[in-house]
């Protein structure tokens, strides 16, 4: 099993060991190198006004979209505009439903509400929202505390849960201090990763890493790092979303476009691609699924109609076996 | 699909660039007679307007070649079935001089005549080269990919036979267990290549460091084209240059049938055209493990239950819609007692009640089809149908009320119609609340299915399925449950009666690639 190279790998990388239990801690193997740096290349991409697609096909599919979408959402949360435009956010809130779940940040603590409307008062529109038996009125130029979002199944503990603060360190160490705090309490959709949902949670949670200086237990699963819902304790906020290539329908929680969209499988891509339009996409193909050569003449046809070529992996090593395509898209 | 673990997926991407290929080739006199045959019969029949007799002929031939060229046991193996085959040529051999001439009943008697050789034989030349191969010390773990699965467990056992009961030197596997197995040292593929083409895995993403090829002197190789991507870069590397092609007989991938005999599939699927009156439905013919084929609907309700051997137990068995099957997947269907599985258990949650409520269904549904079959078709039954107060009469609809999968119409006004028009505008209430109760037994049945499949997936050995695609569970009310994988999808629909979706029959393995 090769280690990564400092000139091959991107920064997540570079900055954390990784185990599985069953092996010691070691640098992340170039093959899962490519996959992270891969994630925050499309991320970094995205974040600079293209939009690319890579479609992949390794030999086997393990790990590979569980690594690019978590160093993705990592990607994300590092290097985009921490809050949304103030104009815009106020006005995707004016018209979700009433009713609808809410996050709202107070002070240092997170709370799960529910959206009642918007009213005037003195002349300025105010965003009426309720949690815990109370009215809570929101002036609009603070409506970037509110996110659309459950965050949790009841109103949120007043004090963090003793994993989440556990999983701050861990993800501070990696990720730096400033960074880490926004990180575990805004809620986005950054990253969306399409898949067959029992695998993907089995591999995003069987890989842990930490920082290179940090001790062994303060390490967090990589599932900590790709922040959807389903991995996180209650009253955690996540910023990406894993959906089931089975699920005909699904509702975004959120009316942003997901930066990234990472497809595992043919299936996942042919079903789901046409959703994301406006995302960049990362398509793993499994050389070893019988919907490869499906996944691949669909990938054909999107290369066929692309915007222009990109330079986007650049000296990148391309793992052994690995078959790659890289594309701006239209 | 299962998880696999990271130090084996890592070992994929460690032998993915050095993996090397060779081919053993072999020869025999009599399997190449027999072979040589085979192929020329079969580019004769090519040209042939009618080919009815040559089929009869060359489909028990076909199979007799597959097994004689691609299955490492001896040729008097009873599970072959070799002499009952070769008898079945000697039988047919005056049909096919009627049909098709002196020339190819000239054929047709070597081929008996080579075959009848090669029952008698106790040995195989394929099973003594891949023991010889098993015994190079040099290579620890072997496995031994095989393009026929039926005949796995039958080759496993005989391995343990010869190499004793806990022998680890050769493990048999298909390509579906390959994909996620452990590396070996080395793996024995029986080729020649393009039988690969749909799982070209097997040598694109390597499961051994060495693949050795055995392959037969008179196939003839292409080199593998593996780039999947327009505009790529990287990809595999195994290098693979083929043998160069001997003088003589030779086959190439363009002359061998490996497509399925769809048409043939189709043709038993469907059957006869039945007394049922309700309109056909579109469905998909499927292949499954171990031989057996359905059809599958591509309209109306389209559910079924797959099971997925590695998934946690709660999601282990899920309804799912058969637009999301692909090959691979495994589904449970009935394999006797008729095709639904909530009727039985449905009946049982209505008691002594269900006979009664059964003969009222029964009843107006016999009815109305007697009445649309006088009306003269469902289109103009339809417009006779609103006449009488139906808000909802298309065609479509009124056939969904007479397949036996609905019990009544949603709208109780649509129902009222089909009440007078069956001329049972009396009973209206009573049989709208018998099927009111038979739904909801059919709901509770559905239930409790899910519950019962899924402990029986949670309990059970799951070992043959894994192994051969297919695994019977239980018996359920006199019919017994089959968890069949999926190996395959029809190109095109047909048309069937509704009693034939669902249902797996057994498909002749010549129609199969």
């Amino acid at each position: 099993m090769g280690s990564a190279h400092d000139d091959q790998v991107g920064d997540l990388a570079s900055k954390i060991k990784i185990s599985d239990g069953t092996t010691p801690w070691q640098l992340a193997p170039s093959w899962l190198a490519f996959f992270l740096c891969l994630g925050e290349k499309v991320a970094l991409a995205h974040e600079n006004g293209q939009r690319v697609a890579v479609v992949a096909v390794p030999p086997v599919r393990c790990f590979a979209a569980a690594a690019a979408a978590a160093s993705a959402v990592v990607a994300v949360a590092r290097e985009a505009e921490a809050v949304p435009d103030v104009e815009e956010h106020f006005s995707a809130l004016a018209r979700v439903p009433l009713g609808t779940a809410l996050v709202v940040k107070m002070g240092t603590k997170i709370y799960a509400a529910k959206f009642a409307g918007v009213i005037d008062r003195d002349g300025e529109p105010v965003i009426h929202i309720e949690y815990k038996g109370m009215t809570h009125l929101i002036p609009k130029q603070q409506c970037r505390r509110i996110q659309v979002g459950s965050g949790g199944r009841r109103t949120l503990p007043t004090r963090s849960l003793r994993s989440v603060q556990s999983d701050l360190r861990s993800i501070a160490a990696i990720i730096g201090g400033n960074v880490a705090a926004q990180f575990v309490s805004i809620p986005t959709v950054d990253v969306v990763l399409v898949g067959h949902v029992a695998l993907l949670s089995q591999e995003l949670t069987a890989v842990t890493v930490r920082a290179l200086s940090a001790s062994a237990d303060e390490c967090v699963a990589l599932a900590g790092l790709f922040r959807a819902a389903r991995f996180l304790p209650e009253g955690g906020i996540s910023r990406s979303m894993l959906v089931s290539d089975r699920v005909a329908e699904f509702e975004m929680p959120v009316s942003d476009t997901p930066h990234v969209v990472v497809f595992d499988g043919g299936r996942a891509f042919a079903r789901y691609r046409t959703r994301f339009r406006q995302s960049s996409w990362i398509v793993i193909l499994d050389r070893c699924s019988p919907a490869l050569v499906e996944g691949a003449e669909i990938a054909n046809e999107e290369f066929a109609a692309r915007a222009g070529n990109t330079n986007l992996l650049g000296a990148l090593a391309v793992p052994p076996g690995t078959e790659i395509q890289a594309f701006e898209r239209r | 699909m299962r998880y696999v673990p990271f130090a084996q997926a890592a070992s994929y991407f460690d032998v993915a660039d050095k993996a090397r290929l060779n081919w053993r080739s072999l020869e025999h006199p009599a399997v190449e007679r027999f072979s040589e045959s085979v192929f020329k019969l079969s580019r004769l029949m090519r040209v042939q307007d009618d080919d009815t007799g040559w089929r009869q002929f060359l489909y028990p031939a076909r199979r007799a070649r597959n097994i004689l060229t691609t299955v490492p046991l001896p040729y008097n193996h009873a599970v072959l079935g070799l002499a009952g085959l070769i008898r079945e040529l000697d039988v047919l051999l005056p049909i096919l001089r009627i049909y098709a001439g002196e020339e190819a009943a000239a054929l047709g008697e070597e081929a008996v005549e080579a075959g009848s050789e090669l029952a008698g034989l106790g040995y195989s030349p394929i099973l003594d080269l891949i023991l010889e191969l098993a015994r190079d010390a040099e290579r620890g773990s072997n496995g031994l990919l095989l393009p026929m699965s039926e005949f796995l467990p039958s080759v496993r056992d005989h391995l343990k036979r010869r190499l004793g009961a806990n022998q680890t030197v050769l493990h048999a596997l298909t390509w579906h267990e390959l994909a996620e197995s452990e590396l070996f040292e080395r793996l024995i593929v029986i080729g020649p290549l393009y039988w690969y083409h749909d799982h070209e895995f097997v040598f694109t993403s390597p499961r051994a460091m060495r693949i050795e090829v055995v392959e037969w002197a008179w196939y003839h190789e292409q080199a593998l084209t593996a780039k999947v991507l327009t505009g790529s870069s990287g990809g595999p590397m195994l290098r693979v240059v083929p043998p160069p092609a001997r003088p003589g007989f030779l086959v190439t991938e363009g002359e061998e049938r490996r497509e399925v005999d769809w048409r043939s599939v189709s043709q038993e699927l469907t059957g006869r055209a039945e007394a049922e009156f309700a309109e056909p439905v579109t469905a998909r013919p499927v292949l499954l493990a171990g031989g057996f084929a359905a059809l599958f609907p591509e309209e109306g309700e389209r559910h079924v239950w797959m099971l997925d051997p590695h998934a946690p137990a709660e999601h282990r068995v899920v309804r799912v819609d058969v637009a999301d099957l692909e090959p691979g997947h495994v589904v449970i269907l009935r394999t006797s007692g008729g095709g639904d599985l909530i009727v039985p258990l449905a009946d049982e949650i209505l008691g002594a009640d269900a006979r009664r409520l059964r003969d009222l269904q029964h009843m107006w549904k016999t009815k109305l089809a007697k009445w649309v079959q006088g009306q003269g078709g469902l289109n103009r039954a339809a417009e006779e149908l609103e006449r009488m107060g139906s808000p909802r009469p298309y065609p479509q609809n009124l056939q969904n009320w007479l397949g036996e999968r609905s019990l009544r119409p949603d709208d109780f006004d649509d129902w009222h119609a089909v009440m007078r028009a069956a001329c049972l505008e009396d009973k209206t209430m009573e049989i709208w609340q018998a099927m009111g109760k038979i739904g909801s037994a059919h709901r509770s049945a559905g239930r409790s299915l899910g519950q019962r499949l899924r402990e029986m997936a949670d309990t059970a050995d799951l070992d043959k399925l894994l192994t051969t695609g297919s695994q019977v569970f239980s018996q359920l009310h006199g019919g017994s449950l089959t968890a069949f994988r999926v190996e395959g999808f029809a190109p095109v629909t047909v048309r069937c009666t509704t009693s034939r979706l669902m249902t797996p029959v057994r498909m002749r393995s010549e129609w199969l690639s």
